[in-house]
């Protein structure tokens, strides 16, 4: 009786929690967009009415807010964050995906003795605490006099965005039939053209999937790039940061809801590229 | 024999590229941060090249008193970074551990959608996920406002700068990371073992503890990992949410590295941060591998 | 078929050794010194338990594995100096190993475009191919959108687009249905005769050896136990491992002990089984084979027999029906087991009842000792 009880009881708790927890996830950024659109520049969580203002402001537009005595202009700053953050994650994620792709087709491809060690190696950086992966290359750079700017971001990044693009691979290599390679090599294939002709080709949808998270963690790391960023080649993350350390600001919502749409846009793709694995 | 050469030749090819980026970039820096940790701070800033060990001493307890001295804050606020990582860590399980049940009873298509849902965040900015809780968290926030209209307070609540704004922030950033092992494993449990349990007689909770959470704990452990060391050497949610007032081993870090210039102390505190998290690490690998042999 | 045998010693395998340790640390001898000559356009077959080194071998002549030591000629030049992509040889996979991401046309067309044969010509031979495999029109589906046996098909059109010295296949009918299997085990003899190119052709199923090859190598434990044609290897088996591993087999081990006119008494622990032979000697230890079907029955009181007759006095435990005969499962005097294959119209006795299962003296098969002896060594 009681069982029966509790299971009647237990599925609608269930689902009402579930709702809950959804709520959780979502409520704070959905107010982030919804206050994005408040025009009140004084204290921006209380509603005044809609406006787009604040996004006219960012794309270097003129509207009523620009005379408010609290308004800084800092579109110029913003688009020079957004520029080094683009172009570090380009570069850091071409070259990730270049080191991770070829490690895991080694990986899964020969047998060798040091691929505990390898293993090891792309693990690792997963699981370091930014903050220390962070110091450490603070240090290196320092004393190896690399100037701290644009390439030392792209080198910090590699060094884990190499083990997402690794993993990623990985699984894609594993749940591919070995034999499909020794046909190929059978049917007069070297080792370049089966790699091209069919390696590729098959892991391609593992090896965008990883280039695309690649990209956006890139994108969105702070803690590393907080330490090893010059005083020129600010990223969009460490330069809101900065925003916020110094005041919330009405505009700092509508940067947060383009950024929430750009990474929305990314992971729609990616999550499509995955799906695309079925066939 | 000629083939096989051919084949380590390729081998070497494809290695060759990870093995030196992650040899001096990776590698390196990690020694050098080592060999920091023994040298004597500069006055000014930079390093004297002597060997050094006070700087263990400073938070471990043998320090001269003179030059150097020791100082139970550091290992106050390590244990603090740690209780919070911990709370954050169990926090995070509870949370999780009933919604991965409720996904894991839905249609496809409603799975695809919620895992959907849930790695997102994970994907958007974590500064913009911080940020909405501090307009949520502080005096004129969110919550501060909505208590107030019920008019169940007549003053702001201290919420911002506090031990709990550092956990629900830490909690918040950290959901994905501890949902989808865990989901993983809820979603391996075969429905027959319940209805096993059952018809064996168990009420719900016996079958609750006797099956349903040893076959989950894979993914409790390693959700609760993935949770805790992020949460541990964790700083941009002290610093955004804890302010001046919770200080973690990251902000120290930081601390020593920006501020106060003391670079081999603060290689000193990353080397502590490296071992606990190998300890735990280890652990971690310990307790899966045995307790699941065939993976 | 012999005579088309142009190059009797097309591919010459000498001495090949293969071991390899497994995970546990024991040393395995997937190969233990093979010998082994084969013709230019024969159909030969592999035939063994797994974990013989059929699929070993069959590895190692594509360039998939290398040998330890030992030394293989195609066309009387080494073929172990070459990688897998630069032998003259194709292979047909087990699980087929179609490309998921091309077409039918661009599978089959794959070792073509590789070895830049012009567009056209190309077209036109995988075209060929397709059709020789009884597939037409296909070349724009997807491997995933055939079913197993057309994938089959498209594995075989592939390999033999190439126009292969050799054709290696490794158990590629093992997937497939048995009415499919039984069709294509003659649609692969009449390819091979039509393309008169040896096949090289690896299977653990005996009844598949016997129906397709020319000749049949029986390997175990990494040793060629006997090379021969089916009926060879069938009738007169090298060893007891043959006899037992194909086909249905009564073994009597024993001792001669009487040799007249040609005829030799075994006493096989207490019976006593005639058989033809000038070879063997009194106390010789001897193991003699007999087929089921080469038994006849008479029923009747064990008084009856003259025992200068050929023939096996045995209790009926069972009998059963399969079909144009009936198989009946016996018990001798002394415990052994006995199968008969018995003309269903002839099988008219009931479980429990006294036979006497007569046999022609010739038709008993001598196993030899040698081999057996090392087949004994083996084991100890």
């Amino acid at each position: 009786m009681t069982t029966a009880f509790l299971r009647k009881l237990f599925n609608p708790l269930l689902s009402g929690y579930g709702a809950l927890f959804m709520l959780f996830l979502y409520a704070p950024v959905i107010l982030v967009v919804v206050y994005s659109f408040n025009s009140n520049p004084v204290n921006l969580m209380i509603w005044d009415h809609f406006t787009f203002d604040w996004y006219i402001n960012l794309f270097g537009g003129d509207t009523p807010l620009k005379d408010d005595i609290s308004y800084v202009d800092s579109t110029d700053q913003l688009l020079a964050a957004l520029g080094t953050s683009l172009t570090v994650a380009a570069l850091a994620t071409i070259t990730a995906t270049v080191l991770g792709t070829s490690t895991a087709v080694a990986m899964a491809r020969y047998r060798f003795r040091m691929q505990g060690f390898y293993r090891l190696l792309l693990f690792v950086p997963m699981v370091m605490p930014d903050i220390v992966l962070g110091i450490a290359l603070l240090i290196f750079f320092v004393g190896a006099g690399i100037h701290l700017g644009v390439i030392s971001i792209v080198i910090g990044h590699c060094t884990f965005l190499t083990s997402y693009v690794f993993i990623v691979v990985s699984a894609r290599l594993a749940g591919m039939n070995p034999l499909i390679e020794s046909a190929s090599a059978d049917l007069g294939a070297n080792e370049w053209q089966t790699f091209r002709r069919v390696t590729l080709p098959l892991i391609l949808p593992g090896v965008i999937g990883g280039a695309l998270l690649s990209f956006i963690i890139s994108m969105d790391d702070l803690v590393i790039t907080y330490f090893i960023s010059g005083v020129d080649s600010t990223t969009l993350p460490v330069f809101i940061m900065g925003l916020i350390r110094r005041g919330i600001k009405p505009e700092i919502n509508a940067i947060a809801t383009l950024m929430l749409v750009f990474s929305i846009v990314i992971a729609s793709a990616g999550i499509y590229f995955k799906s695309r694995n079925a066939d | 024999m000629k083939s096989f050469s051919r084949q380590q030749k390729q081998l070497v090819l494809l290695l060759a590229p990870a093995t030196l980026f992650l040899g001096i970039f990776f590698i390196g820096p990690l020694l050098i941060m080592a060999v920091y940790s023994f040298l004597e701070p500069g006055l000014y800033g930079g390093v004297e090249w002597n060997f050094y060990h006070w700087n263990y001493g400073r938070v471990l307890g043998w320090a001269d008193g003179f030059y150097e001295e020791f100082d139970l804050v550091y290992l106050e606020i390590l244990a603090r970074s740690a209780g919070l990582a911990l709370a954050t860590t169990l926090l995070t399980l509870l949370v999780c551990y009933p919604a991965a049940f409720w996904i894991s009873r839905m249609s496809t298509r409603g799975k695809a959608l919620c895992l959907f849902l849930i790695t997102l965040p994970f994907f958007s900015s974590m500064i913009i996920r911080l940020y909405a809780w501090i307009l949520i968290l502080r005096d004129s926030g969110f919550a501060n406002q909505i208590l107030d209209a019920l008019g169940l307070i007549s003053e702001p609540l201290g919420l911002m700068y506090s031990s709990t704004a550092v956990v629900i922030g830490m909690i918040y950033i950290f959901v994905p990371f501890m949902f989808l092992p865990l989901y993983s494993s809820v979603e391996k449990i075969d429905g027959k073992l319940i209805q096993a349990s059952q018809d064996l007689g168990a009420a719900p909770l016996t079958t609750f503890r006797k099956v349903i959470l040893p076959l989950t704990l894979p993914g409790v452990i390693a959700g609760s990992v993935l949770v805790f060391i992020p949460s541990l050497g964790n700083f941009v949610v002290p610093s955004m949410l804890g302010g001046a007032k919770v200080v973690m081993i990251g902000n120290l870090v930081e601390q020593q590295f920006l501020y106060a210039r003391n670079w081999p102390f603060g290689a000193t505190l990353s080397m502590l941060m490296i071992v606990s998290m190998l300890v735990i690490v280890s652990f971690y690998l310990f307790k899966v591998m045995k307790n699941q042999p065939q993976s | 078929m012999s005579e088309r045998n142009s190059a009797p010693d097309f591919l010459k395998i000498k001495n090949a050794m293969r071991h390899f340790q497994t995970p546990e640390g024991s040393l395995v001898k997937a190969l233990d010194g093979i010998n082994l000559t084969i013709a230019q356009s024969e159909f030969i077959t592999l035939l063994g338990p797994s974990g013989c080194g059929k699929t070993t071998l069959l590895n190692i002549i594509a360039g998939f594995e290398r040998l330890d030591s030992g030394k293989i000629l195609l066309d009387n030049s080494p073929l172990l100096e070459l990688p897998a992509h630069k032998r003259p040889v194709n292979t047909v996979f087990q699980s087929y190993a179609l490309f998921p991401h091309l077409n039918i046309g661009d599978n089959v067309g794959y070792g073509l475009d590789i070895h830049g044969v012009a567009k056209q010509e190309r077209n036109k031979r995988v075209a060929e191919a397709l059709e020789m495999v009884g597939l037409q029109g296909v070349e724009k589906r997807r491997p995933t959108q055939l079913s197993g046996g057309q994938q089959q098909r498209v594995a075989l059109a592939r390999a033999i687009v190439n126009r292969p010295k050799m054709l290696l296949l490794d158990e590629p009918l093992s997937a497939l249905d048995r009415n499919l299997r039984m069709k294509m085990q003659i649609e692969l003899k009449n390819l091979q005769a039509e393309l008169g190119i040896c096949f090289l052709f690896v299977t653990h199923d005996q009844e598949e050896a016997l129906t397709m090859s020319d000749r049949i190598v029986v390997l175990n434990g990494g040793k060629v136990e006997q090379v021969g044609t089916p009926d060879e290897i069938y009738h007169r088996p090298a060893s007891r491992f043959v006899s037992e591993f194909i086909g249905e087999s009564n073994i009597f081990s024993g001792t001669v002990s009487r040799c007249e006119n040609g005829l030799a008494l075994v006493n096989a622990d207490g019976s006593e089984i005639v058989c033809q032979s000038q070879q063997l000697r009194v106390g010789q230890p001897v193991s003699l084979l007999l087929r089921p079907e080469h038994f006849q029955l008479v029923a009747g009181s064990p008084a009856s027999g003259t025992s200068s007759q050929a023939m096996i006095q045995a209790r009926l435990q069972q009998s059963v029906f399969i079909g144009r005969d009936h198989q009946l499962h016996c018990q001798m005097a002394n415990g052994q087991p006995i199968s008969a294959l018995i003309r269903s119209a002839m099988a008219a006795v009931q479980p429990g009842q006294a036979i006497e299962l007569h046999y022609d003296p010739a038709a008993v098969h001598v196993i030899p000792a040698a081999a057996q002896q090392s087949a004994d060594e083996e084991a100890a």
